[in-house]
Formats: structure tokens, C-alpha cells, sequence
């Protein structure tokens, strides 16, 4: 077992005194180079899960551990794409894709001029390496904070919704992309996400969340064969995967829009 | 508008302004005793190049600006950058920085006369609390807003707080801090002269003195300008700097 959240429940204090739970007894287990994918409606804590999980939140009850080791920092061995990107607006490609390398103070500078541009090259951003974050579009940007975390070649991927801020488009390309650079070497990869096409497409297992408090309300194991192209999304299993997860979501969702709070 | 209009137009501006200045004396619109007139302002300063004299000040007035200045930004500059990160060093200095900030530097002259004596200390001092303020705060400030995300990023990779300050908050407030020091600039020549003025053997602001008190109104003018010209030339250099910087690095939305 690579990583396991065991009975992880998160409050976050509220200004009133009270606290808001936003996810409760949450339990996963996930194997070394398993692409899990958590999905599920917004605010059921699937972010804070991640942030858990890389050592930058603690949990307010239960443990996550790392290798049997529990967590209680961040460390180089898990590495974490943000939403935003969180590019340094400062720095080149070059520069970005370094950071972590620079952090983790393990390579001579030269091994990190050569690391920097394998990773450069892995996610096709030959010829932009001198670039300023400014001059990249969406996609390109994920593709900065992609390389800069696979640079300092972590264990486990945790990714934060690292496509939202993308076009529809572009966000079919890079989950391909993704795929493509994860058949290489299977990391271990937690993927956060809202879109249920993206979960199934890309997981191994799927978690899917409800919401106030968070909390798991199915895993579903996904055999499609892999490689998979995007095409696959016209396989009757697909079809019927997202369908369920669909379906599972909905009341959700419903309940969110309504506005009636509370699941019964 | 492209930059040679605009050079162009300023320029005719100053032209204009020189032609009237020269002609208000004939025409009688002023007694030459109080404005002189540019011919007699350019000779005085000729005559001052001339001894040698004014440089030999100049020298004085830009030691005692350089040091104030620079112990202005080695101060400022770390201060500012704790201050805007740290919340308890803010609330435990801001009342006292803001209190020494709004106090007139003119009016602390005479206490730094007292304290650091005639002269050199006292010019310095004075170039430093002028400097220091625009510097601290325009570092602090900016360091606050420096976007969490990148801390965040940095902590993720296992970053210390020593890297937070090396690899985010420094170079994600060097616009700022260049705003700052650029301000700073300006202030530290006001008490330069300031401070030489009221108590000073030497320097461009006591000669500015010096020459005011025997109504040497050409001198004055020319020394004058020496200062503004001064000023021009140091604010100049660092908005070009600050150009170059908004041109490389404009920041980043999702």
C-alpha cells in the first residue's frame, strides 16, 4: 500500500466559534502506481484531501500515511499541480521546472540544467524554456507545473483539479498528454477533479464524494484497457461508468442547487 | 503618444520658459535682483565650475546622500520585508514607525544636530529617515501582497521559510521595493540639502545657504539647478530600471 487515509476528518473553524466539517471519515487506500481520481460536487473536500495527503493541512482527526510512515509534512517525494499553476511570474520555464530542483538541494547544478530540460521536452515545451509564464497560454502553463513537479521525480502525484482553469479543448489534450507521460514510469497518482468525463477517462479506481460534510460515497474500479486514446469515450463500459457516476452526483447536486442544505 | 512627441513637446515647454525668464528683465515685468535672468545663471555657474569649488561640495553632499541612502535600503529593505510577513513585529513597530514617519524631518534637525553634531552626521541621519520610510513601506506592502500560492508551492517542494524569503518574497517584491528606493530617492536629497542647509560647513545646501544669505541670486539659481538636476538624473535611472522589470515579469493570472 503506498498511501492510506485512515478515518481522516477535517474541520476548519468558523468565525462564529463553530467549525465546519468539510470532510469526514474519509478512508482510502491507494496502491504504488494506481491512478486514483476523487470526484464530486464542489466543497466536498476532495482539495482538502490532497492537501492532507502532501503534509500542508492536518487533519483535525485520523492519520494519512506515506509508506506506512505518517504524514505530518510536506516532502520531495510527494509533489503537488495546483489549479492555478502557481508559476513564479518571475521566472522562465526554465526557472519554474528548477524550483523544485532547487528545494530539493540533491543535484549539482549541472544534473539540474540536464533534468530541467528532459522535463521541459517531456511535456512539449521545447523552444519555450526562456519564456515568462505571461507569454504561455493555459495549457502550456499546467504543462510548466506538470514538468516542474515530475522534475524533482516524486513518488506520488497530487493533482488539484489541474485542468479547470483550461478551455474544454485543451483539457481533453493534456488528460491525454497526462496519460501518455504516466505510462512511462506509473507513478502513483491522486487526481482531484469536477468533471466526471476527466475521472473516468484517467482512473484506475474513481472516489466519488458527497458533500457537507465530505464524505465517500462509492469507489468504483475501472477496467478499461490501457493505453487508452480518447476515443474510449465511446466504449459502452465508459458510457456506462459515467452514467453511474453521473447519476450518483446528481442528487447532489440537486440538492446543492435547491439550495435545500443538508443530505437526508 | 510616441516618446519623441512627447520629448519634443516638454522640450519646447522648457525653451518657452527659458525665452520669457530672459526677456522678463528688459521688458520690465521684474527687477533683475530677484529672478536674474538664464545668461547670468549660466555664467554664475560657469564661474562656479571654474574654482573648482562647487565640486568639491557636490563631493561632500553626495558622500553624506550615498551613506544615508545605503544604510536607508540595507535597513529598509530586510525590515520591510519582516514587517509584511510577519503579523506580530507589524503590530508591535507600526505605531511607532507611523508616528516617527508623520513626524516633519525638518523639525528633528535640531535634535540630530545635538545628537550626531555640525556637519557630516547630522546631513546623514537626516538623508536616512527621509529614505528609509518610502523603502520600508513600499517593501512591506509588497511583500503582503506576494499571492500565497507561491509560499504555498514552495512549501509543497519541502521549502523552508529561509527559501520562502530567498525564492518568493525578495524577488516577488523587487517592483515594489524599486518604487520604494525610487521615492526614497527624493527624500534623501531633500534632507541633503536640508540637513546641510541648517547645519553644515559644506556641501551644495549649505553653499545654497550661503549664497541665499549674501543675495546671490545667479549662484543660487545655479546651485539650484545642480540639486534638481541631481535629483532628475537619479529618479531617471531607476524608472528605467522599474521599465525594464514591468516589462519582463508581468504577472500572471490562472
Amino acid at each position: 500500500m503506498h498511501i492510506e487515509f485512515k478515518q481522516v476528518t477535517v474541520a476548519f473553524p468558523q468565525p462564529d466559534g463553530g467549525s465546519l466539517i468539510a470532510v469526514e471519515n474519509f478512508d482510502l487506500q491507494v496502491d504504488k502506481g494506481e491512478f486514483v481520481t476523487i470526484v464530486g460536487p464542489s466543497g466536498c473536500g476532495k482539495s482538502t484531501m490532497l492537501l492532507v495527503a502532501d503534509g500542508l493541512l492536518r487533519p483535525t482527526q485520523g492519520q494519512v500515511f506515506f509508506e506506512n510512515k505518517l504524514v505530518t509534512a510536506p516532502g520531495p517525494d510527494r509533489a503537488l499541480v495546483f489549479q492555478e499553476f502557481a508559476l513564479l511570474p518571475w521566472r522562465t520555464v526554465e526557472g519554474n521546472v528548477m524550483l523544485g530542483l532547487e528545494l530539493q538541494r540533491k543535484h549539482t547544478p549541472s544534473q539540474m540544467r540536464e533534468l530541467v530540460e528532459h522535463f521541459v521536452q517531456l511535456v512539449g515545451l521545447r523552444g519555450f524554456e526562456r519564456h515568462f509564464p505571461h507569454q504561455l497560454s493555459g495549457g502550456m502553463r499546467q504543462r510548466v507545473g506538470l514538468a516542474r513537479a515530475l522534475a524533482v521525480n516524486p513518488a506520488v502525484l497530487l493533482m488539484d483539479e489541474p485542468f479547470a482553469a483550461l478551455d474544454a479543448q485543451t483539457r481533453e489534450i493534456m488528460s491525454e498528454e497526462l496519460l501518455r507521460i504516466w505510462e512511462e514510469d506509473k507513478k502513483t497518482v491522486l487526481f482531484v477533479t469536477h468533471g466526471i468525463e476527466e475521472a473516468v477517462y484517467l482512473a484506475d479506481r474513481i472516489v466519488v464524494m458527497s458533500s457537507q460534510p465530505g464524505q465517500v460515497k462509492e469507489v468504483i474500479r475501472v477496467g478499461l484497457p490501457r493505453p487508452r486514446s480518447l476515443a474510449i469515450k465511446d466504449d459502452p463500459e465508459f458510457v456506462h461508468l459515467r452514467r453511474h457516476i453521473w447519476n450518483l452526483l446528481m442528487k447532489e447536486v440537486r440538492w446543492q442547487v435547491d439550495g435545500r442544505g443538508k443530505n437526508p | 503618444m510616441k516618446k519623441q512627441q512627447r520629448l519634443w513637446i516638454g522640450g519646447l515647454a522648457v525653451i518657452l520658459f527659458l525665452a520669457l525668464w530672459e526677456a522678463a528683465m528688459p521688458l520690465g515685468w521684474v527687477k533683475v535682483a530677484d529672478v536674474s535672468r538664464p545668461t547670468l545663471v549660466a555664467k554664475a555657474f560657469v564661474e562656479l565650475t571654474r574654482t573648482g569649488d562647487i565640486f568639491r561640495h557636490l563631493f561632500v553632499s553626495l558622500q553624506e546622500f550615498f551613506i544615508g541612502f545605503a544604510l536607508s535600503v540595507v535597513v529598509g529593505v530586510p525590515l520591510g520585508v519582516v514587517l509584511g510577513r510577519y503579523r506580530y513585529p507589524f503590530l508591535l513597530l507600526d505605531p511607532l514607525l507611523m508616528a516617527l514617519y508623520s513626524t516633519p524631518r525638518v523639525a528633528m534637525m535640531p535634535l540630530l544636530v545635538v545628537a550626531f553634531g555640525v556637519g557630516y552626521g547630522a546631513t546623514v541621519a537626516v538623508v536616512f529617515l527621509g529614505a528609509v520610510f518610502p523603502i520600508l513601506v513600499n517593501t512591506a506592502v509588497g511583500v503582503r501582497e506576494i499571492d500565497r500560492i507561491y509560499i504555498r508551492a514552495v512549501h509543497s517542494f519541502g521549502g523552508t521559510e529561509r527559501d520562502i524569503f530567498t525564492k518568493v518574497l525578495l524577488p516577488g517584491a523587487v517592483p515594489p521595493i524599486i518604487t520604494g528606493i525610487r521615492l526614497g530617492v527624493g527624500r534623501g536629497i531633500l534632507g541633503m540639502v536640508v540637513g546641510e542647509m541648517y547645519a553644515a560647513t559644506e556641501g551644495i545646501g549649505q553653499q545654497i545657504s550661503l549664497y541665499g544669505n549674501a543675495f546671490a541670486v545667479p549662484e543660487l539659481i545655479a546651485l539650484i539647478l545642480v540639486v534638481s538636476l541631481l535629483g532628475f538624473l537619479f529618479v531617471s535611472l531607476i524608472r528605467l530600471v522599474e521599465d525594464r522589470l514591468r516589462y519582463r515579469r508581468m504577472e500572471t493570472e490562472a
